[in-house]
Order: structure tokens, then sequence, then C-alpha cells
């Protein structure tokens, strides 16, 4: 769906070789994404996170290497478009993603910048918005939304342009937990419907949701692979200023204690019937 | 220096159609040398609150006290509170502006009136307390990584030795581990002197790790003051209902209590010890020796 083949991209004046936390510069990277995938992406401020979500869009061009997007490559000027509708992308910030004075006319933006027939941008903006459970709000001005509010207008705006990749840029890092669940949810959600989605986060319980998880270090990925597994090494994560969620924290503990416990733990319901069953197993 | 709010509320462009009130009579007490966290959902009315705290807002009724200083609804004028009130507004990196990191430290001493000689000294405590060593001290702070630049301008408030210091988000945005090192930083700098630190946060795991008492905002008014043990396992299902978190090791527990006769009694609500007392509960449970 999409793939990376020794991409390089440095902005002007960033400095060689980078230094974590300078200008997020990308380094002979290949990549290749399936259709179908749930990819998150994490590694320290400045490792090349959002330079690579801009690349897989062409939103930025490769300096060197190409991106491709099914069979599109971003180089190719006439076909930008296209490629911008197939990848959407959510940024973090809410609050610089609404550009109209109504949610519905929020998300009629993008349409008609496509040139989509009128009574078909209606009905693509219906579905956008009952999908993230925006239909009822939809004469609101985007100011008097909450954060997590305009965060799910800004998908449904994405979602009516009917896109096959979703890229997600810390999309629920300004949200409160109230927002942050609903986000998390539709992302599910929208995997499950069968979408590529691509998730960048800081958050280390996030990442258990994904089915592939990739860590990025001075514009290079340095793991790929299960998130559980990658999750359980302590050691490289905090080589990259990350640390493990608390599910895989806690079984470490508990084995600790001298309490033993199965390996194939994904998340706190099967933690606490694991645990459950050691105490009754006497 | 305690803080008393008393009966505050706060109402926006009062008088006209976009009249909006913020805070409806709001009634509390800080202590000195509390560690504080205020939590409520966006629009509580948490930022509104705290802008009382350092004058920045005047309440529309009631009135704040902070010390023996005193701001009411009236016109007259109070002494300022910036030398005793700090605060680090959301991504703070934002506000950097001088040539070099050092210099953008001092800017706040400085414009306090200290002599020359003490200024360099607090900028020199400050840096090497946020953990930024001297060979960034020339640099200009955009050359600096995001961590850094937060922890520069986390300084230059730290350097005026505020003795209450307040921090919105402190860590949003930053990486896990960069998170967690501003947050042992601030505990630190708390636990040398014992003055006030009032943390806004959405992080409940932070709220447990750090702080000792919790102000609960909720639609502009206050739901309830507490230590977080106690409200993170006695008011569970209300925190949850207003939609703010608790911690994943206090959620553990109470699942795990469902089924435990008699239920795990938390002591504590920090994880590791949490942890602790869990692996202890169960190794008692199955008849192994502890």
């Amino acid at each position: 769906m999409i793939r990376l083949d020794h991409v390089s991209f440095q902005y002007q004046g960033g400095t060689t070789p980078p230094e974590d936390g300078q200008p997020e510069a990308i380094r002979q990277l290949s990549l290749t994404i399936e259709q179908g995938e749930y990819v998150t992406i994490a590694g320290p401020n400045g490792s090349g996170k959002s330079t690579l979500a801009k690349l897989m869009n062409g939103l930025l061009l490769p300096q060197a290497g190409n991106v491709f997007v099914g069979k599109w490559n971003t180089r190719d000027e006439q076909d930008k478009w296209d490629i911008r509708r197939r990848v959407g992308l959510v940024f973090q910030n809410p609050d610089h993603q609404m550009v109209a004075t109504t949610v519905l006319d929020d998300v009629a933006f993008g349409m008609e910048n496509m040139g989509i027939a009128r009574d078909q941008m209606h009905k693509r903006a219906e579905q956008a918005l009952r999908k993230v459970r925006m239909w009822e709000h939809r004469l609101k001005q985007p100011h008097h939304l909450s954060g997590g509010e305009k965060q799910r207008v800004a998908i449904a705006g994405i979602l009516a342009m009917e896109p096959e990749v979703m890229i997600f840029d810390e999309p629920t890092s300004m949200l409160d937990p109230d927002g942050k669940r609903d986000i998390l949810h539709i992302m599910r959600m929208l995997h499950e419907e069968g979408f590529t989605i691509i998730h960048i986060t800081h958050d280390m319980e996030e990442v258990l949701q994904s089915t592939r998880f990739i860590v990025m270090h001075r514009g290079k990925i340095v793991a790929d692979g299960r998130p559980a597994e990658i999750l359980s090494d302590a050691a490289m994560l905090a080589q990259y200023q990350l640390l493990p969620p608390f599910i895989i924290e806690a079984k470490e503990t508990f084995r600790k204690y001298g309490l033993f416990l199965p390996d194939r733990m994904d998340n706190e319901r099967e933690l606490v019937e694991e645990l459950w069953t050691f105490i009754s197993a006497t | 220096m305690d803080i008393h709010i008393r009966h505050l509320s706060y109402t926006y462009h009062p008088g006209t159609p976009f009249e909006h009130q913020v805070l409806q009579n709001v009634h509390l007490h800080i202590a000195y040398g509390h560690r504080v966290a205020l939590v409520g959902r966006t629009g509580a009315g948490k930022s509104t609150l705290v802008q009382h705290m350092n004058g920045l807002l005047k309440p529309t009724q009631g009135s704040v006290q902070i010390g023996d200083v005193t701001i009411g609804s009236n016109r007259r004028k109070h002494p300022p509170l910036y030398k005793h009130v700090g605060m680090v507004f959301q991504y703070p990196e934002q506000q950097l502006f001088e040539e070099t990191v050092f210099k953008d430290v001092a800017y706040g001493p400085k414009n306090l009136g200290w002599p020359d000689e003490m200024v360099e000294n607090r900028v020199r405590q400050a840096l090497t307390h946020v953990g930024l060593e001297p060979r960034y001290w020339q640099q200009s702070p955009f050359a600096l990584s995001g961590g850094q630049k937060r922890r520069a301008a986390i300084a230059g408030i730290l350097a005026m030795q505020p003795n209450i210091l307040i921090l919105d988000e402190p860590t949003a945005g930053l990486d896990p581990l960069g998170r967690q090192k501003i947050m042992d930083m601030l505990s630190e700098w708390q636990a040398k002197d014992k003055r006030t630190l009032i943390l806004i946060t959405h992080q409940m795991e932070d709220v447990a790790e750090y702080t000792d008492e919790v102000i609960v905002l909720h639609e502009g008014k206050l739901k309830c003051q507490l230590d977080p043990l106690t409200l993170f396992t006695e008011y569970a299902d209300q925190l949850q209902q207003l939609g703010l978190d608790i911690p994943r090791w206090i959620e553990l527990v109470s699942c795990l209590n469902r089924k435990l006769n008699p239920p795990i009694q938390l002591e504590s609500c920090k994880k590791a010890d949490v942890l602790r007392q869990v692996a202890c509960n169960l190794r008692q449970q199955r008849g192994m020796n502890s």
C-alpha cells in the first residue's frame, strides 16, 4: 500500500549528523506497509516520526529515494491530489484543522475542493459524521466543541474523502481522558473496517492496540515487529526514551516476586484472570 | 504562604451576549508546602482558577488570598504576586526568545531587580537543577531539542525562586522518558525547600505518583479536594463519571478485589508500592511464604 525506498529528507539548515531533537531528518529509510495493517510509530522527540508521516502523503517530497502510494510515486506532480485523497492525515492540534463556521461545512470543505457533486457531498458528509458520532452536532460552530469533538470532526473530514490510509500524528496528546478514549475507539473501529492505520504516538499504552510497532531514532527505523515483543524489551525502550506500558511492567514485577504467570497476556483483563487463577490453584 | 480561595466566581465578558461564567463559588485552601494536582475536563475552569493565583485575573466575586496579599473584586491595587508565584504555561518553550539559554533564564530574575551576581547564581542553580549542562548555556535556545527547550523554559521560572510554582501540563507532547525526568525534577525541587507545587494535568498516573492532594473541578465548580489514594479508591466511579481516569494500577486492584476476600486495602497509590502490595497479598492468599 505504502512503500518507501531508501528515502532521505532533511530540513534546510538541519545539522549533520542529526542530534536528538534537532529538526527531524530521515536517513536512507526503507519501509513497506501493507493494506489493513495498524502500525504505531514511536521514538524520542525529533526522531523523524512526523517527517515520515508527511512524506507518506506527499506533503513533503524525498530528497533521495522514492515514496510510493499504491502505484503512484509522490514525486509525480499530476498524481498529487490522488495521493492526498487516498492518504489522509490527522494532526495533533484539532484547533489547527478547523476551517469552516459549522461542523457540516468543515467536513464538506475537502470535498468542495475536489469538485464532488452536491448531493453526493451531503451523503458522504452525513455518513462520515455519523461514523464519528458527530451528526447531531452538525450545525454547531467548531469553537463550541471540546478538543475530542473537534478531533472527531477532523477525522470525519478525512473519511468523507474516502481514503484508504489514515495517518494520525499524536491525535490524542492534547485531549482529556474522555476525548482520548473516544479517538482511540474510533481508530480501532476504522482498522476493523479495513482502513490502513498509521498512528504516531508517545503513549506506549496506545501501542498495544496496533498490529505492528516501529521505533524510530535519528531518522532511522531501529525496531519493527509485534508490539508485545518490542515492548517487553525494557533496556531497548529506555535507549530510545520510551518506557514499557503498565501491563508489561506489572508482569515483570510480579515475576520478581515469584508469581509465575504465562507469557501471553496482552491486556489488563487477561492479567486479572491469570492472577485469579494463580491464587485459586492451591 | 497559604492560598485561600474564598467563594470565587469569575465571568468572562459580563453584561454582553458572550457572558460566560467559568468559575462558580469556588472555596478552597491550599496549605504551604503541599503538592497539589488540579484536574478536570477541558473547560472545567482549571486555567482560569490558577490565573487568579498569580493575579492575572481578578475575581468577579469573592476573593483570593496568597500569603498576606488579598485580591478581591474591587479595583484596589495589590502588591505584585509574580515574586512569589511562578507560572509555567502550556508549551512554555514557545515563549523562549533570548540569544542564549543563559540570557533567557536570566530574564525573569533580572526583572525582579536582583543584583547581577545574584541573578547569575540563581540562573546557574536553576539550569543545573533542570539538568541542562553548561555546554548548552551559551547556545541559542532554539538549537535545543524539544525536551531541552521545555527544561530551559521551566528553569526561567525556577530561577525566580517562587514560593508557589504552578505548571499547566508540563509534560504534554514529550517522549515517555522525557516526561518522567521532568516530573522527577519538579518533585525534587519541591522536596528541597518544601515549597508549594500546583500541577494542572490530565495524567492521573502523575497525580498518583507525585502529588499529595487533588482538587477536582467540574463545570466551574469545586467537586472535591482529597488525597489521591482516597480519591482513586473510594471515588473511582464518580471520577469516571466526570470523564476522568484512574491510574491503571489502581484499576487493576479494583478488578482483583471483586474476587478477593478480604479485599486488598491499598496503603499508597504509587505504582511501585501498589504492585508490591498486590504481589505480597497474592503470595499470602496462595499460602506462599512472604
